[in-house]
């Protein structure tokens, strides 16, 4: 692709992004007059949700997009191997533990150590004696340690006797309310830092993609290399869940519009993809905090709105870029 | 040889006459086995003795009537009174465990939101009896104490017990006797924070804030527990804040003050936020409510004494469920929690 | 160049390679022959550092394989696979380009000298005129070949061939050969290459390596190796070499079995 469309493909993102921001401003229950924006505690509320969006949609796009290049499957994304289950698991630990309410940091600080301890379960789990993690056995270890998490969790909501347990469920279905900034704190740094790294070496995905030896022949450390972007994703995917619950689609859907229309170089590719995310969960959380008296659970919209919107695209585009 | 035209016919003709000969056998073998299982709504005559509870309420419901010996199963969540956590155990929240639910041998079953229609229809056709009671605000709350009281047999005792909760609401509403329905505080009441959520115009809270003398900022909204934006609430600008879980932190007000955006709200400058009333107070439909209500109304029609006093109720208003619990039994009695220091003693 | 020890190498407890020592000159086009499951490509894999060896050492330009940098080792040395990963719609040229990533730094940007090389490699391998399509859009044969200009994109001192011809034509085939063999002999880029096709491997090699059940048979020109006795050993197929009527190297004459 020549250079000139792809600087223009950002600038469109980049203007969505900037739109949906504003958009998002005015979206809501209630209507806030331009004269009060400066200090309505509304638009404040807003844009700590607009803060949050970004972060949740760029990490978990841009997590989805680390996760399809590592295992070269096109249906792989950001919970496929199990994070979202121990960040589950560690908020009820939190719920039961009565570190739960305002104020503390239980449910989400615990939601993230859920989250590193599968993290390192399922790479430990995977790992050959020769110290390699062979992509199938990782799928493989990441699906069943996901199951078993998972199941340990339903049963201890279902037999539990604190009521309180049946609110995780709520917690699991995914929100980006930001009532405090706790979830921004949480998430923020990791989902930072991930970007900054996959930007950085977006070359060594490409390499990946041909397969694990030719990217050896290449010189790509294969090994290192792997351990390094399974970190970051899974980092960034476990920052999102504990700040925000589960959050799906996003992270599987995202890479491949974006693929579509920007060609699978992940030098662009990710950082679209960041923009994209963004812009997307902005536009579905306007969505559900807006339409009815209820909020409706983001995952929700999510689903709603961008699986139609990919059948769109994959049929209107005879694109070349997706076999 | 090969069967015949007619041959074929008259075997035709049978397999048709046999339908509705198959058809009525059918008819006639259901209509004996309705027989045999007692009719929906029809009473057993004599007052139930084997008594199995699916739901904490109405096992406080029960001990109140004086029949708590004769509960023989209970759910996990049956805790109040402290007997009631002897009593052998069948399940969840309106998920039993079937077998054993049968394997007692109950007279009665009694229940608020059976989820699972098969059960019903399975207990009707053991022939035991189903008691489903509907609990949404207090008038159903008295209506259930009737149909429990008539099940086992108490009825005079069950007409008491409702008697004595509609006196305790109506001392309650003594509280604010005078004041104008637009002077009521509004309330909003906290579930959980982790989504927001409320409870709706159709929840039995609504019913307790308004037999407390407030008004739930989230009345409009027709649904029992919705999860809601929590722009909506600076938008309603609530007189007092009900936290409706234990915190952890002793400074409820602080907390709910560092929200984005909140430190604006009435409830929040004026440190109005209630959160050292057990949630059991609140969450359970039953006899105890009524002691929810009149803690909260005296909390939130505390007397014009001044701004001091009502910080210094707080304390003294901290009722638990341990505290309820140092009563006899459960349901309603004649002493509930102290009133407050400075509160007009009742009649 | 490069210089094998007494290597045996196999995966896990069992070794499919025994006590292989060999020479490769700079500028020589080498030959890997065998039977199925003989090692050959194992063989070719401990020589490109993906495999460890269990016993024995390899040696680039005197310098022991495991001390070589992983980036340093693409620098120096170039492997077309066997099988060609492609379903990301990546351009020709774009492919071509990652050749160059053991010139760049990891998080560097190609700079001009990278594409010009990337444009001389793409001439080198006749891929220039489909640069901008899809690898996706190409025929299999245009595919090798843009592989192999991603190869010569590293601009290697010595390149692996793992049965580069196995599923082409016999037209690409020796083109393809050809173009190895043009490149061995006008800049002296050493090669190493597996073949299935003993006559192939014939006319295009200097030297062979025959090996037997994971152990070296045979080391030596074309017409040293490829005798009928020998075949008849390995293979246990009854032959005729005969001179190849063009090139005067040996040629493998088969012929159906007499019984049947």
């Amino acid at each position: 692709m020549n250079v000139r469309r792809g600087w223009a493909v950002f600038v469109v993102l980049l203007i969505l992004l900037l739109g949906a921001c504003a958009l998002s401003l005015f979206a809501g229950p209630s209507w806030v007059p331009l004269s009060e924006i400066a200090e309505s505690p509304i638009v404040r509320m807003r844009i700590a949700r607009i803060l949050l969006a970004i972060i949740a949609g760029a990490g978990l796009a841009v997590s989805g997009v680390i996760f399809q290049a590592l295992l070269r499957n096109p249906l792989a994304e950001p919970y496929v191997l199990g994070v979202s289950s121990g960040a589950g698991l560690g908020a009820a630990a939190a719920i039961v533990l009565g570190l739960s309410g305002s104020g503390v940091w239980g449910v989400p600080a615990l939601a993230f150590a859920g989250a590193l301890c599968t993290i390192f379960l399922v790479y430990a789990l995977a790992r050959t004696s020769s110290g390699a993690v062979p992509v199938p056995t990782l799928l493989l270890s990441g699906v069943i340690v996901g199951a078993v998490l998972s199941s340990i969790l339903m049963f201890i909501v279902s037999t539990s006797e604190s009521e309180k347990l049946h609110n995780v469920m709520w917690w699991l279905l995914g929100s980006l309310q930001a009532l405090d900034w706790r979830p921004l704190e949480i998430s923020a740094p990791a989902v930072a830092a991930g970007l900054l790294i996959a930007i950085l070496l977006s070359r060594d995905l490409n390499l990946m993609t041909l397969g694990e030896e030719p990217a050896a022949h290449l010189g790509l450390n294969v090994e290192q290399t792997k351990k390094l972007f399974f970190l970051v994703a899974s980092l960034m995917t476990g920052a999102t869940v504990a700040a925000c619950g589960l959050i799906g689609f996003v992270g599987l859907i995202v890479p491949h519009i974006v693929r579509l229309i920007i060609g699978p170089d992940h030098r662009r590719l990710v950082p679209a993809s960041a923009l994209a995310g963004a812009t997307f969960l902005i536009l579905a959380d306007s969505f559900a905090r807006s339409v009815l008296s209820v909020e409706i659970p983001i995952g929700v919209v999510t689903a709603f709105l961008g699986g139609p919107f990919f059948l769109f695209i994959l049929r209107r585009r005879t694109s070349p870029y997706w076999r | 040889m090969n069967p015949t035209h007619y041959e074929r016919a008259r075997r035709a003709r049978y397999r048709i006459a046999a339908i509705p000969v198959v058809g009525a056998l059918a008819v006639l073998f259901l209509g004996l086995c309705a027989r045999v299982a007692p009719a929906d709504g029809e009473r057993a005559r004599k007052p139930a003795q084997r008594i199995v509870s699916l739901a904490p309420s109405v096992t406080e419901m029960l001990f109140g009537l004086g029949v708590g010996d004769r509960i023989i199963g209970a759910t996990d969540h049956c805790d109040f009174p402290p007997e009631a956590k002897k009593i052998p155990r069948v399940g969840g929240l309106g998920q039993p465990n079937v077998e054993k639910l049968f394997s007692l041998a109950p007279d009665i079953v009694i229940a608020t939101d059976l989820d699972r229609k098969d059960l019903a229809e399975a207990l009707r056709r053991a022939g035991i009896q189903t008691l489903e009671l509907k609990i949404g605000n207090f008038a159903e709350l008295f209506d259930a104490e009737r149909k429990v009281g008539d099940a086992v047999g108490e009825p005079e005792r069950a007409a008491r017990q409702v008697r004595e909760m509609q006196t305790q609401l109506d001392h309650a509403a003594k509280l604010y006797a005078g004041v104008p329905r637009d002077r009521l505080p509004k309330v909003f009441v906290e579930v959980w924070s982790d989504p927001l959520i409320t409870a709706g115009g159709t929840s039995f809270l609504d019913d307790v804030i308004a037999r407390a003398g407030g008004v739930n900022a989230a009345h409009n909204i027709e649904r029992d527990y919705p999860t809601i934006n929590p722009e909506k609430v600076v938008e309603w600008d609530p007189d007092v804040i009900l936290l409706c879980y234990m915190t952890e932190s002793n400074n409820a007000a602080t907390q709910i003050a560092g929200r984005i955006g909140w430190s604006g709200i009435k409830a929040v400058r004026e440190r109005r936020v209630i959160a050292d009333i057990s949630p059991d107070a609140f969450l359970r439909p039953g006899p105890r409510l009524v002691a929810g209500v009149r803690l909260l109304a005296a909390r939130l029609h505390p007397p014009q004494a001044g701004p001091a006093l009502r910080s210094s109720a707080a304390p003294a208003l901290r009722s638990s469920a341990a505290s309820a619990g140092e009563e006899e039994s459960a349901g309603v009695e004649e002493k509930v929690a102290p009133p407050a220091p400075g509160n007009q003693p009742e009649k | 160049m490069l210089s094998l020890k007494n290597v045996s190498a196999g995966y896990g407890k069992k070794l499919v390679v025994r006590d292989v020592t060999m020479r490769v000159p700079e500028g020589e086009f080498v030959g890997l022959i065998g039977p199925n499951g003989s090692g050959k490509t194992t063989l070719l894999r401990v020589i490109s550092g993906v495999l460890a060896p269990s016993e024995g050492e390899v040696l680039l330009r005197d310098a022991p394989l495991r001390t070589i940098g992983k980036r340093r080792l693409a620098q120096m040395m170039a492997c077309l696979p066997q099988e060609l990963a492609s379903d990301m719609a990546f351009t020709v040229r774009e492919i071509v380009l990652m050749g160059r990533s053991p010139h760049l730094s990891r998080i560097g940007r190609e700079t001009r000298k990278d594409s010009e090389a990337a444009e001389k490699a793409m001439a080198l391998a006749d891929v220039a005129d489909i640069a901008d399509r899809f690898m996706t859009e190409i025929s299999g044969g245009e595919r090798q070949r843009a592989f192999i200009a991603m190869c010569l994109a590293q601009e290697p001192q010595i390149l692996l061939l793992d049965e580069p011809t196995s599923h082409l034509d016999v037209g690409h085939q020796l083109s393809l050969l050809d173009l190895v063999k043009r490149l061995n002999r006008r800049t002296g880029m050493t090669v190493v290459a597996v073949f299935h096709d003993l006559n192939l491997a014939a006319e295009y090699c200097d030297r062979l390596l025959l090996l037997h059940q994971g152990r070296a048979e045979a080391l030596g020109s074309p017409q040293e190796v490829l005798t009928a006795e020998i075949i008849q050993r390995v293979y246990q197929a009854k032959v005729l070499t005969e001179p190849n009527l063009v090139s005067g190297k040996p040629h493998i004459v088969i012929s159906a079995g007499a019984d049947y």
